[in-house]
């Protein structure tokens, strides 16, 4: 019974399955059975089997190795993104929620600026603009997921700001930075940690998103994303072709989710309400 | 909560039942009888026959409107159809108006719905494709110059109405392709003479087709679903066997060919996937039909960049005898193309089936460049993405190319950016199509002054030999001034030539009398039938 | 006042995204009709093409008035298509109301049942298949799932058609709603298990509240306690979620659309992207920042009318 208490069952799983995935990714290079560029265009669309347990796609390439080589990429991406999500709204939060007054209303109106948009076509509209390299996409993706975070971390500094503990830090003569330092910043650490764990699956799926509709990273680097898309000429007849890198997509951000669902509980924080 | 619960069950069985309903009933229950449903990636942009930029249009337009010459869909001869003849003499040709040809709206076509159409097509606010072959005509240039009018008013001092059904048209040089450029269709004079010719594109004609010549008029188009076209009466060739013509947009290959397994399509034009073909043709319920298409695709080289190597002959012949096109048809386009060493396609008549080229040896691609100077050569290659043929192409480009010491590093690109990577010269090779003219001309791409000679090919014996080929107009003599041009243009190697598709098409087998032509799947459309006994 | 500075505000951030907007369509290189190589288009013809668009005039101006003509109502006329962004729009609003509504109203309705149900029986093993379920449907690509359901619903088994709207010269409503039964099936599934969680929560934290324990000591029995206490009191954070999501209603699913050839908006904002089709993603984005926008005020009116303390706060 214990283990279904306050979200350690979610937690657990989660976290099973993302370091289960996150070692495929780290050791395909030893677990991947073929190259993944590797073509052999006498072999195509030719269903699992042992020697290729994912089947192969339309040149012939092994898709096992794809898939792995492809969750190198979108963990990747997932986590730089997240960072840079999560970098770029604890400081816009911070700031705002510390300094307060002209500062805090530029900074939120700039915040609600992005948050308008989609997420989905602000990043289309974006990386249209730009060739899609992999750190474009990263730089795009972290670059608009932060507005969440931002009201997040500035929302919590607000209600510190009023705790009783900081104002008497405050009366101590500690300066601004000081407070922000050393009594706002640890105790915001828990529902940011949350969101930052939701921030990774977000930032996969949308790079699976514009590799789906064809915007993203382009092949031959195999994406999720780039990998379904390709499938799509092919569902008669190779299931197997969207199927497993589709399945891997699902998988990881089901883990993630997971996670960051169990993390929530433990902390009893409540679900925020504004997506993206 | 309980009480509400079997009511909302209901709601939502009864939902389910409505979707699963229309499933059992009879197919054509309920559709219109005598239909044909044809599928197509993408929506027209557009119903005006002068401003077609795009495949999809240049489909609907094909059903939608009568041009004024065909080609044979073999030989690529000038044939009539609106014109119903036509007589040369030196620059001046007299054209004839087939005799019952009509508006949809019952008004004649007459000799000065063609005048007019040249000089919208003429006219300085022109924005459309179809100006470069016109502007051989006399006067034309000084139109396009000096008309001051928005509208196409006044006359060009080449084109001549003679009666209502003649027209004179002179040319101020002698152009050997003229005739078979004049596949373009009409626009009616009554309903455009007074609209600016700058908001032509944007009139409401463009989009509602109120009056057209063609076998189908446009009864509904329903944006990003269909566009519906009902058999025209009064066509000069005869009213049409099938009544409707619904042109589907599906913009998934796999999800036509699905609809078409079950039913729901009767023909899939141009695009049917190679890999699917063999199934297809198992299947007695559906007919392929395969044809040479008038595009195909080709490796540009980029060597405006100074210092590049891709300006020795030696590293361009490497490059080309990388790539075994034969093995590319055979594996990636299963056999549905012509491998192709030179700028013209196997069914132009002036084709060479000698031409001399450099077939693929690896060993020899790697001599050669070991005797230009080079150990190893690194290129960056720009695809653009969503063509997977081209891709794979690249691909194995890429892995071959390796072995000869080229690495080649691959840029899939979107759409746009691929474009303004060809912009800016932003590129050492590239993967591009090209359509080619049903005349066997090679002046707009390889001569030193056109416009359509992007990658700066010069070679002055080549303007001349085609100069003189656009003069003469006997076909064999043509013939063997191409043969010699293509030669000289294969030995420089400007760009690797890789194949021409063939269109394949499949069709339910009730389609009968289809005969598709190398760039119009309607070419007889109105001889088509539906064998309703099947 | 606090409505009259979130009035400010946000036609300060729509101003911000109209200026972002034009700008990020701007710098991005090529129109509709920049040379194509396979295209043999005479260069005067396009830049001929372009003056008559106004293309070629300096970025400020064409901002500025690109500006004033949407103040009197003109989104200017696609590149692409040669007609007013807002007809284009206009035809296949309807389109996408009728799967985005239909999915909005069926997702909601199950969400508020079974999230009712889940809280009622909080921790039973229903509650945790329901926690799990919405966590999963919520990491769902859904295009995945439109591929796997067009697999096995119209190629497998010809049970669904995979794209339109309808059978050409069909178009009866039982057509349409066979039509619709996969892009649906998507939809519900996403809002459905993003819906659950919050309703779920919000039952929840009502059912611990005082005033709910003093109805279960009276007597009350499950359903009147239901009815009468809980739903009407955890309306108001799910009504502000459905609110949240009204732009969505308006913007389409573009997955769903887009797997599924649906005429509808979503499908014509991915294509009109691709193809640099300026005017239309402009006025897209920004009819779209507007719906988001006015979303959020409402949602924050609709706060203010549950908890009057926030009136102070803000």
């Amino acid at each position: 019974m214990l283990l279904f208490e306050r979200g350690t069952l979610e937690l657990w799983t989660g976290l099973v399955i993302i370091i289960l995935l996150g070692a495929a990714a780290l050791f395909a290079p030893f677990l991947s059975t073929h190259a993944p560029f590797r073509t052999n265009p006498e072999n195509w669309l030719c269903p699992p089997c042992k020697e290729h347990l994912f089947g192969t796609d339309r040149l012939g390439r092994d898709l096992f190795s794809r898939v792995l080589y492809g969750g190198r990429f979108s963990m990747a991406v997932g986590c730089l993104s997240m960072l840079l999500s999560v970098g770029i709204g604890l400081c816009a939060g911070l700031i705002a929620g510390s300094y307060g007054g002209i500062v805090d209303e530029t900074v939120m109106r700039l915040t609600d600026i992005v948050l308008v948009f989609p997420t989905m076509l602000l990043v289309l509209s974006l990386i249209a603009l730009f060739e899609p390299e992999p750190w474009m996409v990263v730089l795009v993706i972290g670059g608009t997921g932060w507005p969440g975070i931002a009201r997040l971390v500035r929302g919590e500094v607000l209600q510190l700001k009023e705790a009783e503990f900081v104002s008497s830090a405050r009366m101590l003569g500690a300066g601004r930075f000081r407070i922000i330092r050393y009594h706002l910043l640890p105790n915001a650490v828990a529902p940011v940690l949350v969101a930052a764990t939701l921030c990774v699956p977000a930032a996969i799926m949308m790079e699976a998103g514009l590799g789906y509709f064809g915007v993203g990273v382009q092949p031959p680097v195999p994406t999720w994303g780039n990998m379904l898309r390709e499938a799509q000429l092919y569902l008669r007849h190779a299931w197997w072709y969207a199927f497993f890198p589709g399945l891997f997509l699902f998988l990881t951000v089901f883990g993630f989710q997971l996670t960051g669902e169990g993390l929530r509980k433990k902390w009893g924080l409540s679900p925020s309400v504004r997506r993206g | 909560m309980r009480r509400y619960l079997p009511l909302i069950v209901a709601t939502l069985a009864f939902l389910l039942f409505l979707s699963v309903h229309g499933t059992f009933q009879d197919r054509t229950g309920g559709e219109v009888r005598n239909a044909l449903h044809v599928a197509a990636l993408t929506d027209p942009l557009t119903m005006n026959p002068v401003f077609l930029r795009d495949a999809a249009s240049e489909e609907v337009s094909t059903l939608l409107h009568a041009s004024l010459i065909v080609t044979n869909p073999s030989t690529l001869d000038p044939e009539p159809r609106l014109f119903a003849n036509w007589q040369q003499d030196n620059l001046t040709y007299i054209f004839t108006l087939h005799e019952d040809a009509v508006w949809s709206d019952g008004r004649p076509i007459t000799s000065e719905d063609i005048a007019f159409t040249m000089r919208v097509v003429c006219h300085p606010d022109y924005t459309g494709l179809l100006y470069l072959p016109l502007s051989y005509i006399e006067g034309a240039e000084e139109y396009k110059k000096l008309h001051s009018s928005k509208f196409a008013d006044r006359n060009i001092s080449g084109i001549r109405a003679i009666d209502k059904k003649t027209l004179q048209v002179t040319l101020k040089e002698s152009y050997a392709p003229f005739l078979s450029m004049l596949s373009f269709a009409p626009l009616p004079a009554h309903v455009l003479a007074h609209v600016e010719v700058g908001q032509m594109e944007t009139h409401m004609y463009s989009r509602e087709l109120p009056v057209s010549s063609g076998p189908y008029v446009l009864a509904e188009w329903k944006r990003a679903e269909y566009v519906h076209a009902k058999a025209n009466p009064a066509y000069f060739l005869g009213k049409p066997n099938i009544d409707n013509i619904y042109y589907r947009i599906i913009p998934n290959a796999e999800v036509q060919l699905i609809e078409l397994l079950a039913g729901k399509l009767d023909l899939i034009p141009t695009a049917v996937k190679v890999e699917d073909i063999a199934e297809l043709q198992k299947n007695p319920e559906i007919k392929i039909y395969t044809n040479p298409r008038l595009v195909y695709d080709y490796i540009a080289i980029n060597t405006n960049q100074e210092k590049t190597p891709l300006r020795d002959l030696q590293v361009r012949q490497a490059l080309s005898m990388i790539l075994d096109r034969e093995e590319v048809v055979e594996n990636i386009l299963l056999g549905y193309a012509d491998p192709l060493y030179g700028p013209l396609l196997p069914i132009h008549f002036a084709y060479d089936y000698l031409l001399e080229t450099e077939r693929e040896d690896e060993a020899d691609a790697r001599r050669r460049l070991v005797s230009a100077g080079y150990s190893s050569l690194e290129f960056d290659m720009i695809i653009n993405a969503g063509n997977p043929v081209r891709e794979n192409v690249a691909v194995l480009l890429q892995e071959k190319a390796a072995k000869a010491g080229i690495a080649i590093n691959l840029h899939f690109l979107d759409w746009e950016a691929f474009l303004a990577a060809l912009r800016d010269g932003d590129y050492d090779l590239a993967i591009l199509g090209r359509g080619a003219e049903a005349d066997p001309d090679l002046s707009y791409h390889w001569h030193s002054e056109s416009r359509g000679n992007i990658y700066g090919y010069k070679n002055g014996e080549v303007d001349e030999l085609l100069a003189k080929a656009n003069s003469i107009s006997d076909k064999a003599a043509r013939a063997e001034i191409y043969r010699r041009v293509q030669q000289m243009i294969v030995n420089e190697i400007p760009v690797i030539w890789l194949y021409a598709r063939k269109a394949v098409h499949a069709a339910s087998s009730d389609l009968l009398n289809f005969l598709p032509h190398p760039s119009s799947v309607f070419y007889n459309v109105h001889e088509w039938d539906l064998d309703d006994g099947g | 006042m606090y409505i009259l500075r979130r009035f400010l505000q946000t036609s300060f951030v729509l101003f911000g995204v109209s200026v972002v907007t034009f700008l990020m369509l701007h710098v991005a290189p090529g129109h509709p009709l920049q040379s194509n190589p396979e295209m043999r288009l005479d260069p005067t013809a396009v830049e001929r093409w372009l003056q008559l668009r106004q293309l070629d005039r300096p970025l400020f101006g064409r901002y500025i008035s690109w500006l004033s003509r949407l103040f009197r109502g003109d989104f200017g006329v696609s590149l692409l298509y040669n007609r007013p962004v807002t007809e284009l729009m206009a035809e296949r609003l309807p389109s996408t109301l009728l799967l985005t509504v239909t999915a909005f109203v069926i997702s909601l309705l199950l969400a508020v049942i079974i999230g009712t149900y889940a809280a009622r029986y909080q921790d039973s093993a229903c509650d945790r298949v329901v926690n799990i379920m919405s966590i999963a449907g919520n990491s769902l690509p859904g295009f995945w799932l439109g591929i796997l359901l067009v697999i096995v619903f119209s190629y497998k088994n010809q049970l669904f058609p995979a794209a339109g709207m309808r059978t050409p010269g069909d178009g009866s409503p039982a057509d349409i709603a066979r039509h619709m039964f996969l892009p649906l099936s998507v939809m519900v599934f996403a809002n459905f298990s993003y819906y659950v969680r919050y309703v779920r929560g919000a039952v929840l934290a009502v059912l611990k509240q005082d005033f709910v324990r003093a109805a279960k000591s009276r007597g009350l029995n499950d359903r009147q306690l239901l009815f009468r206490h809980v739903l009407p009191n955890a309306a108001i954070p799910v009504v502000t979620i459905a609110a949240l999501s009204l732009p969505m209603l308006f913007t389409g699913a573009m997955t769903a659309e887009y797997v599924f050839a649906w005429p509808g908006i979503g499908r014509f904002i991915v294509s009109s992207l691709l193809a640099r089709d300026y005017p239309v993603v402009m006025t897209v984005n920004l009819y779209t920042a507007c719906l988001v926008a006015l979303a959020n005020l409402l949602a924050d009116l609709l706060y203010l009318l549950i908890d009057p303390r926030l009136r102070v706060k803000r």
